[in-house]
């Protein structure tokens, strides 16, 4: 059984106001606005994660905005946006 | 008409190669020795060179200058930087509230600087069309016709800014005339100043991440409002009242 994996892109720069995160994109030249659900979603993008750890962590966190489905969404719209790498592995 | 935009000796000077030529049917404008336009139209390249001139103004301030789409006030308090969309209303706002007291910061573009501390001034004349002209109810003796559109000297209406003159900004207006609408005020989150500065900007990608810190800079030490308006003195009067 093979598992999806993301993880941060390079060349992005990311800067935090008022619980939201502004990234911009060095490689496409576009500047993208995250609400907070998505933006405690990329605090944990920084080393390759499932979409079920990431759900794991913001349930922790009491994050009643998010369920399974709409993480795993976020993360694809993020992979095609070029912000995040989606590569697939056996499961741990 | 450009008279509000002098500067003495001592300060920065701003080069900028600009050549104009005409093979008979029409006219090209080069840059920096770049084809920029080619047009049989001299009023539009007319409006092209002096949207070029500006820029010029502003980036000569210094190079890590974000320019905003925008006109500005200056009151007591800080600058109001005007922003919005062509037909927004920025220009003629901007003249009214000059009118009204306010010292004329700039308009079209206006720069952004020092990590979004600064609003750097560059008084142009305003561009005015008919609209305009008649909300602001003046005879515009100094005027020029461009396009059905005339050029305002901010003097006309009031006390202008130097060139580059630097003011600390206090409140970003996303201004949007709409015919007969009454005026209409909403508060605007940090995230939305960003988007706004953001999008207004000429040369965001160019600076990228200190763009983004510039901005969000900014967005941290102003207000934001949206206001739409149909009737200039009640937007004049709401903005004044905003700033009291």
């Amino acid at each position: 059984m093979t598992v999806a994996r993301y993880q941060l892109r390079d060349a992005l720069y990311a800067v935090e106001l008022d619980g939201e995160l502004f990234v911009w994109g060095r490689e496409r030249e576009e500047l993208h606005r995250l609400n907070a659900s998505a933006a405690r979603m990329w605090l944990g993008l920084t080393t390759w994660t499932t979409a079920e750890t990431l759900f794991a962590t913001l349930e922790h966190d009491g994050d009643a905005e998010c369920d399974r489905a709409t993480v795993v969404r976020w993360l694809e719209q993020l992979v095609a946006l070029g912000l995040v790498d989606r590569t697939a592995g056996p499961a741990a | 008409m450009y008279a509000p935009c002098e500067v003495d000796a001592s300060a920065r000077a701003a080069t900028l190669k600009l050549c104009i030529s005409s093979d008979g049917l029409g006219y090209a404008l080069d840059i920096r020795d770049r084809r920029v336009l080619s047009t049989p139209s001299a009023a539009e390249l007319i409006m092209c060179a002096a949207g070029e001139i500006d820029r010029a103004t502003v980036e000569a301030s210094s190079l890590s200058t974000l320019m905003l789409h925008a006109s500005a006030v200056e009151l007591t308090v800080g600058t109001v930087v005007l922003t919005g969309s062509s037909g927004g209303g920025k220009s003629t706002v901007a003249a009214g509230l000059t009118r009204a007291g306010c010292r004329y910061v700039g308009d079209e573009v206006i720069g952004l600087g020092d990590g979004g501390d600064e609003v750097v001034a560059n008084p142009k004349p305003l561009k005015l069309d008919g609209r305009a002209r008649k909300a602001l109810q003046c005879p515009f003796d100094e005027c020029r016709d461009v396009s059905g559109e005339r050029l305002v000297g901010g003097s006309a209406f009031g006390i202008c800014a130097l060139p580059g003159a630097r003011s600390r900004p206090v409140m970003i207006v996303q201004l949007q005339f709409r015919e007969g609408a009454p005026v209409s005020v909403t508060a605007l989150s940090r995230g939305d100043v960003v988007e706004v500065l953001a999008d207004q900007c000429f040369n965001f990608a160019r600076l990228g991440p200190r763009g983004l810190d510039t901005v969000v800079h900014a967005a941290r030490g102003c207000a934001g409002v949206r206001l739409e308006f149909g009737d200039l003195e009640q937007a004049c009067s709401s903005i004044l009242a905003l700033t009291a």
